[in-house]
């Protein structure tokens, strides 16, 4: 397998890390999810309703991006360390990105 | 913009006039709370760095090669991202503090303003009074320039209200301001919406991580899905829940929806489904695949609701409540009503066995599952074909006696009609079996039409989600009703419903409430249409003929206005279509009636039936002119 080598047992440590970090981004969007909500109306005056709104949108969509991206990272490694056994598999094959 | 501050106006108590000053703005307790939300989030993601931190550290030592170093890349991105995203909520976490703490300034203004409100009203009260009861002139002078003094100092708080006002209204617009800004970028020019800010996902780079595109499109295979929620964690699914909202929102109808259905995010569709799967199964409008996915999750998740009731002997664990209250029970009968709970457990076993098996077994194409409730009759709606994606859909009613325990031959049916298509037309056909409401049990209950009114409304909505759900082009839908299932299909297209679909093949109907093509209504065809989009056909010696005594309509007749054709006797040998009248009844084939076989056979590959109402499907039989 040349330009690839792993070790299968640090590998996998490694995509438990990358799937912990998947884990850890999922709670800080919860933590942000839906800021607004939490701001009674008051009686007279603007609000911050629209941007906090904005704010929860965008980091909604950032961290579902970087969660999906971790968990497929972490998904190719322990794919990765399956291919190494096995010779070779379309995942791994993506996610080295060097046509065989 | 800044609103108006309501001031009381005169004459009001002084204690009444304090009372309705209120603080303006948000209440900054509450904005410190968002704020340390955010601090929240930020200590965890600096977690998540020092877990990257790791990794980038640790992958070196254990993955050498191109592999590593594109997997070293794509950690390098997201934990750049991170480190700008973390400085972003920082900025937006102290513009919350900051504007939380000027409003708390402005709410002391606002208690320094009651307080002068109270003092000046007091004294122009204590000088109105005093220059009522003075009848000096000098000190009536005296009194009055202390009552126009007082005067201008209450108009002075009264301004001073306002500006409390403007203080909060500029506090959080600068506020909002900042918080925008943590989650924009540099204008970039957007197709489709001009010159706009960069969004956060944009100047993260988070909307173009490698995983990240992958793991939206690099599944495959028919578990797809399924393969891809698992590989998230629960933290993750919760996320996605959180931010999908609740379903169904509140708002009715399959457009609406099917619109809250795609305004989602995969991960977050897939959280809704998960959470219930029931309830997206049977939405009509969504994606039939997303429908298939839930139904087939709903029936693991009963059947293993069902196992754990049957082996503990509880039928409340799988939803079955026994009223204490109900006489058979409180007469001692308890043990009895339990064993009569856990058989009809059993037996929505057996149909919940029965349904897997029939989506199992080969079929010409794929099955889907767009409905199921096994209680007792059960219902059940399943699609050879995905209808979303097919030139030609066919919704087959079933009629009298027909349940889920007839399935098997129900898809038989629908797929002899469906696949006959191929010999008229090189577009797909999809043919979906709806036994969606309970039909009536034996000829006795199919003479009352409760059953199809009962069932319509159901029929309506399933109809309109498949126009809702379907992709490209719009497809051709024409609804079959066979026997009492004709019944249910005009009772879905009368009575102030309007049933989506291209035409209407009415099996062996039994007769109708409805006397006339005229008082059928398909959208889209226009009511001088409607005869041609409604077929009639029979085998000449079909018993169902008898039917009309209960059922006054006879789609057949000539009066009734649709095109009929009627096939030869049961028994005899196939006519061809060379025999066929279509512009009305037949003649006659000699051969041996066999009028109640006659009733149920009109599906056998290569018939004239089955030719013939294949033809119609496509949209390929010709009439002529009547």
């Amino acid at each position: 397998m040349a330009g690839f080598e792993m070790f299968g047992d640090g590998v996998r440590g490694v995509a438990a890390s990358i799937r912990e970090g998947s884990e850890l981004a999922a709670q800080a969007g919860v933590a942000l999810v839906d800021l607004a909500a939490g701001l009674p109306p008051p009686p007279v005056g603007l609000r911050l309703t629209v941007a906090l709104e904005a704010l929860s949108a965008s980091w909604a969509n950032v961290l579902a991006d970087v969660v999906a991206d971790l968990a497929q990272l972490a998904t190719w490694m322990d794919d990765a360390v399956t291919a190494t056994v096995a010779a070779d598999s379309t995942a791994g094959q993506v996610f080295r990105g060097v046509p065989r | 913009m800044t609103a108006g501050l309501v001031v009381p106006a005169s004459p009001v108590s002084a204690a009444e006039a304090v009372a309705a000053l209120p603080y303006p703005g948000e209440e900054p307790d509450a904005v410190d709370a968002v704020a340390d939300r955010i601090t929240a989030a930020i200590l965890l993601l600096a977690t998540l760095v020092d877990v990257m931190d790791g990794v980038r550290t640790a992958l070196p030592h254990a993955w050498l090669g191109t592999a590593a170093r594109a997997g070293s890349a794509e950690v390098e991105r997201v934990r750049r991202a991170l480190g700008d995203g973390i400085e972003r909520l920082y900025r937006a976490r102290s513009a919350l503090f900051g504007g939380a703490d000027g409003l708390r300034g402005v709410r002391v203004m606002v208690d320094q303003l009651r307080y002068d409100w109270r003092r000046d009203e007091g004294s122009v009260r204590a000088l109105d009074h005093a220059l009522s009861v003075t009848t000096d002139p000098a000190q009536h002078a005296v009194l009055a320039d202390h009552r126009r003094a007082a005067d201008v100092r209450r108009g002075l708080t009264v301004r001073g209200g306002q500006a409390s006002l403007t203080r909060a209204d500029d506090l959080t617009l600068s506020c909002r301001s900042a918080l925008t800004a943590t989650v924009s970028g540099a204008l970039v020019f957007v197709p489709g919406r001009g010159v706009v800010p960069a969004d956060l996902g944009t100047v993260l780079g988070t909307g173009t991580l490698v995983g990240n595109d992958h793991f939206r499109s690099g599944f495959a295979g028919p578990d797809a899905d399924e393969t891809r929620w698992a590989a998230l964690g629960e933290s993750a699914r919760a996320f996605a829940l959180a931010t999908a909202g609740a379903f169904p929102p509140p708002v009715g109808g399959p457009a609406p929806l099917a619109a809250w259905w795609t305004s989602r995010s995969w991960t977050e569709q897939q959280a809704v489904l998960h959470a219930d799967p029931r309830a997206i199964g049977s939405t009509d409008g969504l994606p039939v695949t997303a429908r298939d996915q839930a139904n087939r999750l709903a029936l693991d998740g009963r059947e293993g609701q069902i196992q754990a009731a049957l082996d503990a002997g509880d039928p409340a664990l799988a939803g079955v409540e026994i009223d204490p209250l109900d006489p058979g029970v409180f007469l001692g009968g308890a043990a009895l009503a339990r064993g009569v709970a856990l058989g009809a457990l059993h037996r929505e076993k057996d149909t919940i066995g029965l349904v897997r098996s029939e989506l199992e077994s080969p079929r010409s194409q794929p099955l889907y599952l767009l409905d199921a409730d096994l209680t007792g009759r059960g219902r059940a709606v399943v699609s050879i074909g995905n209808p979303d994606t097919a030139d030609h859909v066919a919704t087959y009613v079933p009629g009298a006696a027909s349940d889920v325990g007839g399935l098997g031959g129900e898809l038989d049916r629908v797929q002899a009609w469906a696949d006959g298509t191929a010999e008229f037309t090189a577009r797909s056909t999809a043919g979906v079996v709806w036994l969606g409401y309970d039909s009536p049990r034996d000829v006795i209950e199919a003479a009352h039409d409760a059953y199809a009114d009962a069932g319509a409304p159901a029929l309506v909505a399933f109809q309109q989600g498949l126009r809702v759900a379907h992709q490209g082009a719009p497809s051709r839908n024409v609804v079959i009703g066979h026997s009492y299932g004709a019944l249910t299909v005009a009772a879905a297209s009368t009575g102030g419903n309007v049933l989506a679909a291209d035409g209407l093949l009415l099996i062996a109907p039994v007769g109708l409430e409805v006397g006339s093509v005229t008082d059928l209504h398909l959208d889209g065809v226009p009511p001088e249409e409607v005869g041609d989009r409604v077929l009639s056909m029979l085998h000449r010696n079909d018993a169902i003929q008898a039917s009309t005594v209960a059922h006054p309509g006879v789609p057949y007749d000539s009066a009734f206005g649709a095109r009929v054709i009627v096939t030869g006797s049961y028994g005899d040998a196939d006519d061809g279509l060379w025999r066929w009248d279509l512009t009305g009844i037949t003649g006659a084939v000699d051969g041996v009636l066999d009028a109640v076989g006659a009733h149920g056979d009109y599906q056998q590959p290569g018939s004239v039936e089955q030719r013939m109402a294949s033809a119609f499907l496509a949209g390929e039989l010709r009439f002529g002119p009547r």
